[in-house]
């Protein structure tokens, strides 16, 4: 900050700037109160004290089915699209071969295309084989999605990382696959654990992609919290939204903790 | 060099590297024996970096062989190769400590337990970095790092070093530390080393035999006071030391005196080396140092000019002459007698040994 500002300026920018803070978190934090009322429906400012909102989220089957869903998908959809994106993310940084550009911005496409247009055109792809409505199809078609998030953070990570140290290694005895195990994985680990984080976080609360894809029998957590809102307006709604408010605030907190650490 | 023996533990021959249509390594033959300590010597971008990579396996070449004890390796894993390397930037692993760094050559090649650590032990000893197993990387200075760094490259007992420029990123003072390190080092190891640097003062301090790149090319390969008394070409000379150039045409050349026009249009009668004839177009490389003042009564001189300017640098005097219309020749004397010297303006009469001027290939002949 310049130090020749004045005061009241000063003041002023303070100000504004936690203005747009509030404004981008208030939305957010109203789900909280929201959850407590012990109204049958959404109010604000809630009326009462209840957990029984909380409560019916963890026990009833029809949230607690898809929230497990939810999460079992994200799960393997952070650990594919981190496999394949740390594959592909050597072939680009460290491989050799013609048309670099064209495969990473080939890779990136799903990030600058509508989801709604992918989502549609996986769907007439996913129809053929038979994927869709199956745990698998909701997961490949996340990857689509996550794939790209992945490659950025990753590839960014592995540019850093000199390739002295793998040249170092296969030097001093190790074969690639032992060099690539030893040194390129663990030098490349913060990139690794943001994108396995963004990945699982992105797959948590994806909608467009799932509804293409789920077909009729089965639930994701966002998909229901979304069912709900439109046929019954509960205080469960804003219970499961503050699980997820807390639980990916969790995640942002010990992810900054360890990058600290470092 | 005393225990050199008569097969080379090395031989590069016809080493050719292109990128696309770039040469960056032409025609590079070397043979390298055992115990010898050899420095690639050379500008940024000769190459040094290419052919090392080529003999560790990082690139393989796009021409030519390397034997490496009797084996041709040119397409050899670098994994396979049981060649020490030290990088320039020291390339430790930073999430390793210093203790796991020195093991990991020998993990590798799966060496018991109590034997790594007693290498490990010995190995640190001798680099003098004993407390400092189980440190990270980036807790040691760059001195310490750079020895953490040789030690590893040696703990195998690899028969073949390669170093490349390992002391550039060190101060001037520390730098020359582990130059005398590294000589203390090599006459203890008694390993066969290769060392890559730009700089020939370190070249010429280190090197049993210096192989000077340009351009991917060999311009000369000897020890450091044959390449400095004996350049044999422009680059050299001007690489290794500091030297004149008395560049020009031989108009006539009769017993021991030649008259020789220089590129200036000067003419003077001087001894030239070797069998000049009238018309040759000659370079010769004379030494600053080798560059004698005579006082003004003497007969025994070879060139006059008009001194220009006179450095006082302590224990030296340098000293600016120029010859002819614009030749300027640069004269170095050691600073014993508290003489007056000539002043700027002076007519000065110079001379020099007679073999201390050398004929040699000029690059724009
Ligand atoms: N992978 C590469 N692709 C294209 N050109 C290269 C490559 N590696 C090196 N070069 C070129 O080869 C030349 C020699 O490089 P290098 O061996 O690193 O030189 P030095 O180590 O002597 O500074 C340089 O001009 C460099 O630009
Ligand atoms: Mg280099």
């Amino acid at each position: 900050m310049n130090p020749s500002a004045p005061q009241e300026k000063r003041i002023l920018l303070i100000g504004f700037v936690t203005l747009i803070l509030f404004f981008l978190i208030l939305p957010t934090l109203m789900v909280i109160p929201m959850s407590i009322s012990e109204t049958r429906y959404l109010v604000l400012p809630p009326k009462g004290f209840t957990l029984k909102w909380f409560l019916q989220f963890f026990t009833d089957p029809r949230w607690l089915g898809p929230t497990l869903l939810s999460l079992r998908v994200a799960l393997f959809s952070a650990v594919l699209s981190v496999v394949l994106g740390t594959l592909a993310s050597l072939a680009l940084v460290r491989g050799r071969l013609p048309g670099k550009r064209v495969i990473y911005i080939m890779l990136m496409s799903p990030m600058m295309i509508p989801v709604i247009v992918i989502g549609f055109a996986a769907y007439g792809m996913f129809v053929r084989f038979h994927l869709i409505g199956t745990t698998i199809g909701i997961v490949l078609a996340h990857c689509i999605i996550c794939i790209p998030f992945s490659v950025v953070v990753i590839s960014a990570n592995l540019q850093r990382v000199d390739i002295s140290l793998e040249l170092a290694a296969r030097n001093l005895g190790a074969s690639a696959r032992q060099a690539f195990f030893r040194i390129t994985i663990p030098s490349i680990k913060p990139g690794i654990f943001a994108a396995s984080l963004f990945c699982f976080v992105e797959s948590l609360d994806e909608l467009i992609m799932t509804m293409f894809i789920i077909g009729t029998t089965k639930m994701t957590l966002p998909l229901r919290i979304f069912t709900e809102i439109r046929f019954r307006i509960s205080p469960v709604i804003a219970a499961a939204s503050t699980v997820f408010v807390i639980v990916a605030t969790l995640a942002i907190v010990i992810s900054t903790y360890i990058d600290k650490k470092k | 060099m005393g225990k050199v023996q008569d097969k080379p533990i090395l031989s590069l021959t016809n080493l050719k590297k292109i990128y696309g249509d770039y040469h960056a390594v032409n025609d590079v033959s070397i043979d390298i024996h055992g115990g010898e300590f050899i420095t690639l010597l050379g500008p940024s971008g000769s190459g040094k970096t290419t052919v090392l990579n080529m003999i560790a396996g990082f690139e393989f070449p796009s021409d030519g062989h390397i034997i490496f004890q009797g084996q041709p390796i040119d397409l050899l894993l670098p994994e396979k190769r049981n060649i020490g390397m030290v990088f320039q930037n020291y390339a430790l692993f930073p999430h390793m400590t210093i203790f796991d760094n020195i093991a990991f050559p020998l993990k590798m090649r799966r060496v018991n337990k109590a034997e790594i650590i007693r290498l490990v032990a010995e190995v640190l000893d001798l680099v003098e970095l004993g407390d400092y197993a189980d440190r990270k990387p980036d807790q040691l200075s760059g001195g310490q790092q750079q020895r953490v760094a040789l030690a590893r490259a040696i703990v195998f007992d690899p028969p073949l070093l390669l170093l490349d420029e390992p002391l550039g990123a060190l101060d001037k003072k520390l730098r020359e530390q582990m130059q005398i390190e590294l000589k203390k080092l090599h006459t203890r190891l008694k390993k066969t080393m290769i060392f890559v640097t730009h700089d020939q003062e370190e070249a010429l301090v280190l090197s049993d035999r210096i192989v000077v790149l340009n351009h991917g090319k060999i311009e000369q390969i000897g020890p450091p006071n044959e390449l400095y008394d004996n350049p044999t070409n422009e680059f050299v000379a001007g690489f290794i030391g500091e030297s004149n150039l008395l560049k020009g045409q031989v108009r006539s050349s009769e017993s021991d005196l030649a008259v020789l026009k220089l590129d200036d249009g000067s003419e003077h009668k001087l001894e030239l080396p070797g069998q000049v004839r009238s018309g040759d177009k000659v370079c010769c490389c004379l030494r600053p140092e080798k560059i004698i003042l005579v006082d003004d009564n003497h007969t025994d001189f070879h060139l006059t000019g008009v001194l220009e300017d006179t450095i006082f640098v302590g224990e030296t005097k340098r000293y600016t002459i120029r010859i002819g219309n614009k030749t300027l020749l640069n004269a170095r004397e050691m600073n014993i007698r508290n003489k007056v010297g000539p002043k700027p303006g002076d007519r000065v009469k110079i001379s020099w040994e007679p073999e201390s001027i050398k004929l040699i290939q000029s690059t724009s002949i």
